[in-house]
């Protein structure tokens, strides 16, 4: 969290992590177009040729002005492929909440329970832990055949019991629920911590 | 909590009259230096404050850029055995160059300016920037009030009804 009281901003950043084609940019992408302009940014993507995230997306939100201050949503992706392990821990640092966007796909529960272990350990390289630290689940592609059921993935991915929302990020559906979500974990965390 | 210098943490409070000296410090710089503009960020990609002609109006993707870009270099720099990063990015454009170093651990100060500008006029100043920042943030001011004093519950709701607003939920 970055507080300039000259300005009377609050920034909070928040970062889509997950397996590689998981749907961490289209969720970014739908925001994008949904929100009235005024309130956010330019969505700034760094792919490589394939069109594949390789850095990472970026786009600031904005609301109204609450109690004075001006609340400010810093939204990043990672980029999923295990070879962009360096590249996760940077854009992490000063992360204050995270979205875990999973691939609801039965075969792809390998790829997520491995990301989610990746996040833990850069996590803990920051000194926090799944356990203490504002996360929460999307389980997107639910429009998909061969899918996991809800149960199962709770059982294998929502071992702390964080919220889980099932999303179709390509129609939108969930997209903005997650957001929600995950800016109130943010803020009721930090209320606790301060 | 205003350890800006030198060590990462997680919250950062800047008070106004540390910010006001930060400005003054990033317009003597662009003044000096016949930059187009400076612009004083934190190494997560937060936009603290700039100075100079506005034709950057994305001050938050530059930041987020200039942020991931220092961190990647820091991290070549590891990579090939300099282990006190590299001093400072440059890039080379048609019409504008850019000039990106950072203050202490946590801040960075990007410098755009002409072709016409020496670069090393732009980087003596910059050296002598940086350390007036670091001065500045190292003595920084207690910021006049703590997050506790909005982020309640109240405000909670009052940014739930926001966002269902926004979001037309």
């Amino acid at each position: 969290m970055f507080v300039n009281w000259a300005l009377q901003e609050v920034n909070l950043k928040i970062v889509y992590y997950g397996p590689g084609l998981g749907g961490k940019t289209t969720n970014l992408e739908y925001i994008y177009h949904k929100i009235d302009p005024s309130l956010r940014g330019d969505l700034i993507t760094l792919k490589t040729r394939e069109e594949r995230t390789l850095y990472f997306d970026f786009l600031q939100l904005e609301v109204g002005r609450i109690k004075g201050m001006k609340p400010k949503f810093n939204l990043y992706t990672i980029p999923g492929q295990v070879y962009y392990a360096y590249s996760r821990k940077i854009i992490l640092r000063g992360v204050d909440g995270i979205v875990f966007v999973a691939d609801s796909q039965a075969d792809r529960m390998t790829e997520n329970l491995d990301s989610l272990m990746d996040l833990e350990q850069n996590l803990i390289g920051d000194g926090h832990t799944l356990e203490n630290f504002p996360w929460i689940l999307q389980y997107n592609k639910r429009d998909l055949p061969r899918i996991i059921p809800v149960s199962e993935m709770n059982a294998k991915l929502n071992f702390h019991g964080v919220p889980a929302i099932e999303a179709v990020a390509v129609r939108g559906i969930g997209v903005l629920e997650t957001l929600k979500t995950a800016i109130h974990g943010v803020v009721g965390h930090v209320q606790k911590v301060i | 909590m205003l350890q800006l210098a030198e060590k990462s943490t997680q919250e950062f409070m800047l008070s106004t009259e540390t910010f006001n000296q930060v400005n003054e410090i990033l317009r003597d710089l662009v003044t000096s230096t016949r930059s187009d503009f400076a612009l004083f960020c934190d190494a997560n990609g937060n936009p603290i404050t700039h100075h100079g002609k506005q034709h950057v109006v994305n001050l938050s993707g530059l930041s987020a850029l200039a942020a991931g870009n220092f961190a990647a270099t820091w991290e070549m720099a590891r990579v090939i055995g300099e282990k006190e990063g590299f001093k400072f990015i440059f890039q080379e454009g048609e019409r504008r160059n850019l000039y990106l170093c950072n203050v202490g651990f946590n801040f960075l100060l990007a410098i755009i300016f002409d072709k016409a500008v020496a670069l090393g006029l732009v980087r003596i100043f910059a050296n002598k920037t940086v350390e007036n920042l670091k001065q500045v943030l190292d003595k920084a001011a207690q910021a006049e009030k703590k997050a506790s004093d909005f982020l309640d519950a109240e405000f909670g709701l009052l940014l739930g009804k926001e966002l269902d607003k926004s979001f037309n939920l």
